[in-house]
């Protein structure tokens, strides 16, 4: 891993349109300012890597599942008439 | 044309049907080309087919069949592609996951729906890092 050293109010620039820039420090985190195109997505790792896993879960599910949990959800449904 | 489908086999579809998913969605980058499929028996549920893998497919859900007030911030979807949002119509599902032999606990996404442009036929998964939305919400309670 590249690791850099930066003042507040410095920036570092990936590729050509991607800059980061430190904007505050605390004591046991900083703020961190990021421009990007659009198509670029920008996450937290952990919200990333939690959407990820839960993909790759949906997917693995059993697909005869699918009809009970249907069926699950109709009876369950709130307001439905029995 | 036919596809071959992971819940239903071989079957027909139409081709203006497909949704392109230009940057794939997480943990699945590569595969771009899917389809809706519904049938009877899985109401209200929606099978997201993967066009490229016939061995790939989500279950999805309208959220608002959930949470009646789910929306989704048109600025979310502005930050990320350039759709013109007052002319084409959106649809949003969010993705279902149901625990294996246990549908009771089958829980979805709604912290990253898939948004799907009719009119464009292109989607991607919206992630809402900063919204109060479970990426795991029980939707049997």
């Amino acid at each position: 891993m590249l690791i850099l050293t930066r003042k507040i109010g410095e920036s570092i620039v990936i590729g050509d349109d991607i800059v980061i820039k430190v904007v505050e420090t605390g004591k046991n985190s900083i703020r961190i300012g990021i421009d990007a195109p659009k198509e670029i997505t920008v996450l937290r790792l952990e919200v990333f890597e939690s959407i990820q896993r839960e993909n790759i879960l949906s997917s693995k599910g059993d697909k005869s599942d699918i009809t009970k949990a249907a069926k699950l959800f109709e009876s369950k449904e709130p307001g439905k008439k029995e | 044309m036919k596809i071959n489908t992971r819940q239903f086999g071989e079957i027909e579809i139409d081709e203006h049907k497909i949704i392109n998913i230009p940057l794939g969605i997480p943990g699945f980058r590569d595969k771009k080309k899917y389809v809706l499929l519904q049938k009877e028996e899985t109401v209200p549920f929606l099978v997201f087919q993967c066009m490229d893998d016939s061995d790939l497919s989500f279950v999805v859900l309208d959220p608002v069949k959930i949470i009646p007030e789910y929306t989704i911030e048109k600025k979310d979807i502005e930050k990320t592609v350039s759709w013109d949002l007052d002319r084409d119509e959106i649809s949003c599902f969010v993705i279902v996951t149901i625990p294996n032999g246990k549908p009771e606990k089958m829980t979805a996404n709604f912290m990253a729906p898939l948004v799907i442009n009719n009119k464009k036929k292109e989607g991607l998964q919206l992630i809402l890092q900063n919204s109060s939305y479970s990426h795991q919400y029980q939707l049997l309670k």
